[in-house]
């Protein structure tokens, strides 16, 4: 009888625990690795931020050295960079400062969510920093070009016909370099977290058109030096 | 008179001396962009005359640029390679 009572009084707890838990488990994890486990969560996404903060803050130093880009584009450059180290600066305050496991998990993903740093934004921030040196470049052969027009106008004594035609290719390689990549920065610093990966498509699309920008601007630099050797 | 004939010769040294440096500069505009030139306008840092004939030294200026822009294309490819990697337990 009293048996029978002990088991009766072992199910009924057994059923409590699961009806509690939500879990079979009986083990309850204890505060102290409940704890543990809090902290290297944190531990974590600190580093995680950190190591956003540093490559934010690497890109904002090339972002300063912009020469060609607009006004505009310059700052809205400049703002991306420092809104997401703010962002994520005040985000690992928040999570240090979480209390438990599931509220430090849930703000670490934001860190990926919300900003996509390593798949958006410096890939973003990069592409604009790129765009501004081949407008520089393209600038500088451009100027080039018009001196080496002035060079082939005062060469009357020589037949400068395959001059002429090698400064034409030049000229159209940059306005064909310099016409892909003017639009760019607009378009880039336009991407936003929330647009992944969807806007993928973009930043891989501008990679490609950079790429054909700087073979255009190499072809225009060689063609320059044909130029000058035409004219020898 | 030795002052008379000292300036003399120095006037004729400095007209044999001139002709003789431009030619020497004529010849280090025409190195490649790659020659290290002791003349100023060679140098990476130096801003090449904007009017004039083009020289080595401004194309050599545009290849620094692209140069440049080498390394960051081929930064672009690294990063456009990474994820973002783990942030969780």
């Amino acid at each position: 009888m009293s048996l029978s009572l002990a088991r009766r009084a072992v199910v009924v707890g057994a059923a409590l625990a699961v009806g509690l838990t939500g879990s079979v488990g009986f083990r309850a994890v204890p505060a102290g690795a409940q704890q543990v486990r809090v902290d290297a969560a944190k531990r974590l996404a600190a580093a995680a931020i950190t190591r956003r903060v540093l490559a934010l803050r690497e890109l904002e130093t090339g972002a300063k050295a912009i020469a060609r880009l607009s006004a505009a584009d310059r700052s809205a450059l400049s703002t991306l960079l420092q809104s997401q180290i703010d962002g994520l600066t005040s985000l690992n305050a928040k999570i240090q400062g979480d209390g438990d496991e599931a509220t430090v998990r849930a703000d670490a993903g934001k860190i990926i969510t919300d900003y996509r740093v390593y798949v958006l934004t410096i890939p973003e921030a990069r592409s604009v920093v790129v765009s501004d040196i081949e407008l520089t470049a393209g600038d500088r052969l451009s100027k080039l070009a018009d001196r080496l027009q002035t060079t082939i106008d005062g060469a009357t004594s020589k037949d400068t016909t395959k001059a002429k035609a090698d400064l034409a290719s030049m000229r159209a390689k940059l306005v064909a370099a310099t016409g892909n990549v003017s639009p760019l920065p607009a378009q880039l610093l336009a991407l936003q977290p929330a647009g992944y990966p969807g806007n993928r498509t973009t930043l891989e699309q501008a990679r490609t058109a950079l790429r054909t920008g700087r073979a255009g601007l190499a072809d225009a630099a060689v063609l320059a030096r044909q130029v000058i050797a035409d004219l020898k | 008179m030795k002052k008379g004939a000292s300036l003399l010769v120095l006037l004729l040294a400095a007209a044999i001396a001139g002709p003789a440096c431009n030619k020497s500069s004529d010849n280090g505009s025409k190195a490649s962009a790659t020659t290290v030139s002791t003349a100023p306008e060679s140098s990476p840092t130096s801003t090449p005359a904007a009017t004039g004939p083009v020289t080595d030294a401004d194309l050599a200026e545009v290849d620094q640029i692209i140069h440049r822009l080498d390394s960051e294309l081929d930064r672009l490819d690294s990063d456009m390679a990474t994820g973002e990697g783990e942030v969780q337990q």
